[in-house]
């Protein structure tokens, strides 16, 4: 097990170095960013100062090692949108909405979605499989945008129940949050549909049953923890893409988080809060994967052993 | 043991099973009782309705979409058939147990033997203590180096192991009866003796009754006291093992029979029944052995054929055939 878990967090930081070096390559792809950086009437003096100041005339190998060791004590340099804060601290100011709103996200997702999965299995082609297919269907096909708007429109325009939008307590998360969920409350339904069926197939449920073992122990006990596999696999996914924010549904909810930041910092060419950002985001993909494998080897001793 | 004192009797069992193309009928109208202590086995080919007539005793059809249509099912005077299903829990592992036929795939991969077993235990009852309850009952069963192996998971042992701990489940309720579907075929042949010597061990010692489950009519030759032959989802032979051996009365048993290869016996061909079993969305009227039966006539593929007494006329001998009076 531990050395299972080695081996996964090796990997992890392979993976993290390999993007540190896309991301300081790209950022070297899309133009000098003295141009960014300067007036078109720069002269050659100020030009040679800067370049100098930002070590851009020292070998390219040289600047992305000064880059991996400054951003290893979190310095990404000064934003350039936000005059007088470093890139870290636009993103740092940022992060908490975002992760709020996504973890509640990320919450409901699994609340609903494992359970509706399993039942929609268990009771396969009965109107609570309907149910929960038509869930899905419409998770799947409606754009998050225009699930966002509609819910403000009953809940908070028509009912009055929530606010319409901005930052605040629960009650300002819980339309952006359910609006996020929904797409991925039907991914993860489906998946755990499936998964459960297959299972519960298997010549070991056959057993559980002819052994005496009651039906809601057989599905929970017996069938849900080898069924989890595929719902965990997606949970990298999931986590992924709601703790990074959705660009879309904090525009419409005029949801302060990262999403709308890492928006408005690449329209503005501000490669400092760019490159934070993207790797803000690798790390917590990273960190959700390194999860999701500690998981599978919790649940399934198969995998410990490898 | 006392003779003729039924524990399990199936009387007139028929089971479908709902596809979409429509409901077929897997089991047609089977009967046979089981006594006390004894080893009857259940012998025919892929799709000949044995395992289906074990799964509905048992009454684990797959779902939605098998059911048992009609008949009882009788096990020491109860009807299973009218039981609701959390009565049937409970009859389930207490009063019977069964062996599957896979041990690769029928203990439960994630979680340890010991807690396999222990689960079993809880189920009849058992409190306290159940470790050692769990690892002297695979001790019973023959799983060497019991207490270490109690803390192993399924894919750290041999299929042999995995089907005796398969077994030390099925008798953790101390059941009257116990159903093995063809519980030695995906063993080695030596440990398939091992296994039945187990089996024949558990008998003796718990005086329990075995539905024994199986193509191979050696294994019942060396096994059980009776045996009842289907084909097609119908009895169509049972008496007991002498009796069928040495008087075959069936068309289809004698040429099961003659399908067994003998080491004493050099043949340049193995002997093979003509055809396949039918579909059972095309059974007609008459005896569904007749496509392939060399002494059938218009009568036979017509006409269902009548139980009759077997050719020596053994007790509780009897054929489902036409031509039993007529074979040699």
């Amino acid at each position: 097990m531990l050395t299972f878990l080695f081996k996964r967090t090796l990997y992890a930081l392979i993976s993290l170095l390999v993007i540190t070096l896309i991301v300081f390559s790209l950022s070297h792809l899309s133009g000098n960013p003295l141009d960014a950086l300067l007036p078109d009437d720069a002269t050659p003096q100020q030009i040679e100062q800067v370049t100098r100041h930002l070590g851009l005339d020292r070998p390219i190998w040289v600047q992305y090692l000064t880059f991996l060791q400054n951003a290893a004590m979190g310095d990404f340099g000064d934003s350039l949108k936000w005059k007088g804060q470093t890139a870290a601290e636009v993103v740092w100011e940022r992060l908490p909405a975002t992760l709020q709103l996504g973890g509640l996200a990320l919450l409901i997702s699994i609340v609903v979605a494992l359970p509706l999965g399993v039942m929609a299995a268990v009771y396969k082609n009965t109107a609570l499989d309907a149910v929960a297919t038509v869930i899905a269907l419409l998770g799947q096909s409606l754009p998050a945008f225009w699930l966002g708007l509609v819910l403000m429109w009953i809940f908070a325009v028509m009912l009055g129940w929530f606010p319409t939008s901005g930052y605040g307590g629960l009650s300002h998360m819980i339309l952006p949050a359910v609006a996020m969920a929904w797409f991925q409350v039907a991914a993860l339904t489906r998946l755990t549909r499936s998964a459960m069926l297959e299972v519960l197939d298997a010549e070991y449920i056959k057993l559980a049953r002819v052994k005496g073992v009651r039906e809601r122990r057989v599905v929970w006990k017996h069938a849900f923890r080898n069924a989890a596999i595929v719902p965990v696999t997606y949970f990298g996914v999931l986590a992924g893409s709601l703790l990074t924010g959705s660009v879309v549904i904090e525009t419409v909810f005029n949801w302060p988080g990262t999403g709308w930041l890492a928006i408005t910092a690449i329209q503005g060419r501000d490669f400092p809060v760019v490159q934070t950002v993207v790797l803000f985001f690798a790390v917590l993909f990273l960190l959700a994967n390194l999860i999701v494998d500690i998981l599978y080897a919790l649940i399934d001793p198969r995998i410990r052993n490898t | 043991m006392t003779k003729n004192d039924p524990i399990l009797c199936v009387k007139n069992l028929r089971t479908e099973l709902a596809l979409s193309s429509g409901a077929i009928e897997v089991v047609r109208g089977v009967s046979f009782s089981v006594n006390k202590g004894e080893t009857l086995g259940i012998v025919g080919e892929s799709g000949s309705g044995k395992s289906m007539t074990a799964l509905s005793i048992m009454r684990v059809l797959p779902r939605p979409i098998g059911r048992i249509a009609g008949g009882s099912i009788r096990l020491d005077g109860r009807d299973l058939v009218q039981l609701t299903e959390s009565e049937m829990t409970r009859i389930r592992g207490r009063e019977i147990g069964m062996i599957l036929q896979d041990p690769h795939t029928s203990l439960n991969p994630v979680y340890t033997i010991g807690n396999q077993v222990i689960e079993a235990l809880q189920i009849n009852q058992q409190r306290g203590g159940l470790l050692e309850k769990a690892i002297s009952l695979l001790k019973k069963v023959n799983v060497a180096d019991a207490a270490r192996r109690v803390h192993a998971f399924p894919h750290q042992m041999s299929g042999g192991m995995k089907q005796r701990v398969v077994g030390a489940i099925s008798i953790a309720g101390a059941p009257k009866v116990i159903i093995a579907d063809e519980p030695t075929t995906a063993l080695d042949v030596t440990i398939q003796l091992q296994y039945l010597e187990l089996l024949e061990q558990i008998q003796q010692e718990t005086g329990t009754a075995i539905v024994f489950i199986t193509h191979d009519l050696g294994i019942v030759a060396r096994l059980c006291h009776r045996l009842v032959v289907m084909y097609a989802g119908r009895i169509v032979e049972e008496g007991t093992v002498d009796d069928v051996f040495n008087a075959p009365s069936h068309p289809y048993t004698v040429a099961l029979l003659n399908s067994v290869p003998h080491v004493d016996r050099k043949v340049d061909r193995l002997y093979a029944i003509k055809g396949n079993p039918p579909a059972l969305h095309e059974i007609g009227t008459g005896c569904s052995f007749a496509p392939r039966c060399p002494l059938a006539d218009t009568r036979c593929k017509t006409v269902s054929p009548p139980t009759v007494p077997g050719k020596n006329h053994g007790q509780g001998h009897f054929a489902a055939c036409w031509k039993t009076g007529e074979m040699a």
